[in-house]
């Protein structure tokens, strides 16, 4: 039986059997939601800079007046600040290279307000639009929204992936292992002829599975207990799917950990049975030496975007491919007594994608990475403005995406004004 | 246990407390919060003994001359009891029923005999070449003080010059005082309002985790960012809070020994009980406690009060309750083993207030890699592993234990507990190869010592060739079929309730056309290869050709490998 089938029968049976739903609550009426069709709707790829990044060192750079300044907000020059289109970015590692090539399709937000300089909290707030406990990462709640009952709705790598249940999140473990879950009723995966039930068997198998799914959610009252069977009994009727995987999977994966999350990520994409992910680059929390460390690292994450751009590009789907890029917070402005740069409420994020104005930075900070106000209207300094945060973002995008006014929009409200962000 | 209530229940727990998978289930809880298998010889991470000091340990390697073989078993013995050396620290307070306390104010180590060699300490053994047997032992002019002087855990939760053991602090309000600082400092910060002095001092944006952190971190002085003993010969840093704990500032005297003081104090704040109900509820129940609702506007705020303070009400019993039996672990067990969040199975019809009130109520915990490797072996007699020398599907790093929603202790150390497409194809896959590899297997056993089927034979057909039911076997059948289902899913069923029949079906279905098939050549008499019995698993020792299974004329080994996969790949198998 398949998912929508399966699903048809548990309706007439007047059962409530869809995609993981908030515990204790009704499905959500018309939420959007897919069937078997392979999802090729957009692709939302979160890409976490574990740690709390330094935008001073990116793309809100920073310098010193002479080398001979006393306590220098960084190390390199402000006059050595170069500039790609409309973005400048620090001369630091692998900047230019990046900037250079992709500044055309890349909007910086700088200047926003963190309002938290611990990692849980800035994480949190950064890809969950709420500094507050409770709401689902971005790339949970864009899963949420468009195709929840893909076996690989949201794929994470790291990163806040908090889902409320609104979606099941799948880790990726070592690729290679994959095949032998792709067909796991084959002894051999390579061979279609070698299962271990005959198919009248699994075909016997499975229709008892599903009336006794119906009958222990029919005798079932407790909602923590119905929604673990709900999940179980979702999880179980879309898992076919994963057998696309293995057609867009590359024969060899790259030796580097980022590049390999995106190989996966795309492969899944492309077979229309993910919707979003995050990736996860960690090891940016230099409260000592930074220099040294931290822009080796930005250099291993703009080289992993650059991978991404042009593999998305060359799979034919960077035209759907949602990229946005965030960090827990920034650090602080200049060196404490070990060379290393500690937490800042400060940060910047980068996007690119499907109706993301490129060549475009918004938002500024002053001379000691202080947030300036915008005018909600212009996005132009204004002392009467507002400060941008994360939910204006998050907003943003959830507009952009056409969802800005469902459901589940409703169920996890982002409270804030409407900026232009992407206008 | 089923008629004899609670305490009928107790005699059970008291009984499964004394096993060595209790004990291990406790060092898998706290070793989510620990992650010191990120160091295990199989792990992600560094080797244990890397990270030791050459210099304090200098028989560290002590095994490198051995002969190969017995060099690869020492070195990964060594390796993992010094990487596990906190966890285990936590277990043998249990089985030696100490008060579970002692985890912090123990003034020693645990050892096994290939992890003293490495730290040189001397330890008597009963068997020198047990890797299992431990005991304590002191490492000299080291102040002891349980977990929290573990080299691996300062290992794990690091610090930096700047840093200064803040981390640490807040791992230790984490892991021993059920509190979140960080939580403290959700509120909002203005960094348009930080341009202070040390901030950290000073700003009150900063000041209300850092008074609470900065002292438990100056009891943490004397430990390096390696985790090594040196005490800082200038003095702990005078530009922070001074040492101590809460209002109580660490008397100098008592520097070099700030962590069996801070210990100390830990055990004695009522925090301490409620950290031990809080992880070992969310060890039992897959689920955190509840955190009290703060959005007084939400609709459902008043149920969800409700919930939360019914449930901290009971929290907070169980952990009166272990403070007064001398913070004995097997009573937190018992408790929540009885309360409704554990055991609730089912409700009467509830309206939408009820159902938030009764949100967490009842297990619905998914299994963990680990859990569910257990049951297997529990239930079938075998592990999920293609040989006796094979891996351990679940439980290894490189196989299914990151998909099933695992840990490795490194990068991923947060499980998954719904689950997803992929898992569920892990269930599936696992499900088909413990039917084909076990079910001919077990009917190579004698009927007294088969684990899946006592009750029938290979021989045993529901029907005879005319389709008459032949009732004697057809109940023997379902006599099977309903141990299965007691066995495996835990349901104790009449033979004549619907899931009994449901589950008959499956096997009288699959049977009827298999027989078919087989007589008129569409199904192979053979057993498929992988499935067929033809060898002991542990030993690999073949059996006598009278005792091997490879034929499957009448179809009903696969029969009931149907009923198998059916069984296992069920709700109630795959989760608490």
């Amino acid at each position: 039986m398949d998912r929508r089938t399966f699903i048809k029968v548990c309706s007439l049976a007047g059962l409530s059997v869809v995609a993981p739903v908030v515990r204790g609550e009704e499905p959500l009426a018309g939420r959007p939601r897919g069937d078997h069709a392979p999802y090729d709707g957009l692709f939302f790829v979160m890409v976490n800079a574990g740690g709390g990044w330094d935008p001073t060192h990116l793309c809100d750079p920073k310098g010193a007046g002479s080398p001979d300044e006393v306590a220098p907000i960084n190390n390199f020059l402000e006059a050595d600040i170069e500039q790609a289109g409309n973005i400048r970015y620090a001369p630091v590692g692998g900047n230019a290279a990046f900037f250079q090539k992709h500044y055309s399709r890349l909007c910086v937000i700088n200047g926003i307000d963190m309002k938290t300089n611990g990692h849980d909290a800035g994480s949190r707030h950064t890809w969950s639009g709420r500094l507050g406990e409770g709401w689902p990462s971005m790339s949970a709640f864009f899963a949420a929204s468009f195709a929840p009952e893909q076996p690989m709705a949201f794929l994470s790598f790291g990163g806040f992936d908090r889902t409320s249940g609104i979606v099941a999140r799948t880790r990726s473990g070592n690729v290679n292992a994959l095949a032998r879950l792709a067909y796991p009723e084959r002894r051999d995966p390579d061979d279609p002829e070698s299962l271990f039930h005959s198919q009248f068997a699994l075909d016997t198998i499975r229709n008892a599975h599903a009336g006794r799914a119906e009958a222990l959610l029919a005798g079932q009252n407790l909602p923590k207990i119905r929604h673990a069977m709900s999940t179980l009994f979702t999880a179980r009727s879309g898992s076919n799917e994963l057998q696309k995987l293995q057609e867009y999977l590359p024969d060899e994966l790259d030796q580097d950990s980022f590049r390999r999350q995106v190989q996966v990520a795309l492969a899944a994409y492309r077979a229309g049975i993910c919707v979003s992910c995050n990736l996860h680059l960690g090891g940016f929390d230099t409260h000592g030496n930074h220099d040294a460390q931290h822009i080796p690292r930005l250099q291993t994450l703009l080289e992993g975007l650059d991978f991404l751009f042009d593999e998305a590009e060359a799979a034919g789907v960077i035209d759907r491919t949602l990229v946005v890029v965030g960090s827990d917070f920034g650090r602080t402005p200049g060196y404490n007594d070990g060379n290393g740069k500690d937490h800042w409420s400060v940060t910047s994020m980068m996007l690119a994608g499907p109706g993301i104005p490129g060549n475009r930075v918004i938002g500024q900070t002053d001379d000691g990475h202080h947030p300036i106000a915008v005018d909600p209207s212009s996005l132009q300094p204004s002392e009467s403005g507002i400060r941008i945060e994360p939910k204006h973002i998050h907003r943003a995008l959830r507009k952009l995406a056409g969802v800005g006014d469902s459901e589940l929009a409703a169920m996890f409200p982002l409270d804030g004004e409407d900026l232009p962000l992407f206008s | 246990m089923r008629d004899g209530g609670f305490e009928a229940l107790d005699e059970v727990l008291d009984e499964m407390m004394q096993s060595e998978a209790f004990l291990a289930r406790v060092e898998e809880i706290y070793s989510d919060y620990f992650l010191t298998d990120r160091y295990l010889s199989n792990g992600n991470g560094t080797p244990a003994i890397d990270l030791l000091d050459p210099e304090d340990y200098p028989n560290a390697y002590w095994f490198e001359d051995l002969p190969e073989g017995e060099y690869e078993t020492a070195l990964r013995f060594a390796n993992d009891a010094v990487a596990r050396e906190a966890l285990k620290l936590v277990s043998y307070v249990v089985r030696n029923e100490r008060p579970f306390s002692e985890i912090l104010t123990a003034d020693y180590m645990v050892v096994n005999p290939y992890s003293a060699k490495v730290y040189g300490v001397n330890a008597s053994f009963q068997d020198e070449n047990d890797p299992n047997e431990w005991v304590e032992a002191r490492l000299p002019g080291i102040p002891h003080a349980g977990v929290l002087s573990s080299h691996m855990m300062m290992n794990r939760f690091p610090t930096t010059a700047t840093n200064r053991n803040r981390h640490r602090s807040r791992k230790v309000f984490e892991f021993f005082l059920a509190t979140d600082v960080q939580r403290l400092g959700d509120r909002p910060i203005d960094p348009t309002n930080i341009a202070d002095f040390n901030p950290t001092m000073n700003n009150p944006n900063c000041t209300l985790c850092h008074a609470i952190i900065d002292p438990v971190a100056g009891t943490f002085q004397n430990w390096d960012e390696q985790g090594r003993f040196r005490p800082p010969e200038g003095g702990w840093y005078t530009d922070m809070r001074p040492p101590g704990f809460d209002d109580e500032t660490l008397p100098a005297e008592q520097f070099t020994a700030g962590l069996p003081w801070l210990a100390g104090r830990i055990v004695e704040d009522p925090r301490f009980a409620a950290s031990v109900v809080h992880i070992m509820f969310k060890g039992l129940s897959g689920q955190d406690p509840l955190r009290e609702p703060t959005d007084t506007a939400a609709e459902d705020y008043l149920a969800k009060v409700r919930a939360f303070e019914v449930q901290s009400e009971i929290f907070g019993e169980i952990a009166q309750a272990f403070r007064d039996s001398d913070y004995d672990l097997r009573t937190v067990i018992k408790a929540i083993v009885k309360t409704p969040y554990y055991r609730a199975a089912n409700a009467e019809s509830l309206d939408e207030v009820r159902s938030l009130e009764l949100a967490e109520v009842g297990t619905g915990r998914l299994l963990t890699p680990e859990q569910l490797h257990r049951k297997i072996e529990a239930v079938t007699g075998y592990p999920w592993r293609r040989n006796a020398d094979g891996d351990d599907y679940l439980l290894d790093l490189d196989w299914f234990r990151i998909f099933y929603g695992g840990i490795d202790s490194d990068t991923v150390t947060t499980r998954i507990t719904e689950p997803n497409g992929i898992m569920a194809n892990v269930a599936a896959r696992m499900a088909n190869e413990m039917s084909c590899w076990t079910t001919a297997r077990d009917f190579v056993l004698p009927p007294a010592e088969r684990r899946m089927f006592p009750f029938v034979e290979r021989s045993f057909e529901p029907e005879d060739d005319n389709g008459f039911e032949v009732p004697a076997a057809a109940q023997a059948i379902r006599t099977n079929i309903q141990y299965l289902h007691q066995r495996l899913l835990g349901e104790y069923l009449d033979l004549n309730d619907p899931e009994i029949n449901r589950t008959y079906e499956v096997f009288l279905s699959v049977w009827k056309d298999g027989r078919k098939g087989v007589a008129d050549g569409t199904y192979d008499a053979f057993l498929p290869f992988q499935c067929r019995a033809v060898e002991d698993f542990w030993t690999g020792q073949e059996f006598p050709d009278a005792e091997k299974i490879e034929r499957d004329d009448r179809y009903t080994v696969r029969a009931w490998m149907a009923v198998v996969t059916y069984l296992m790949m069920d709700y109630r198998f795959l989760h608490e």
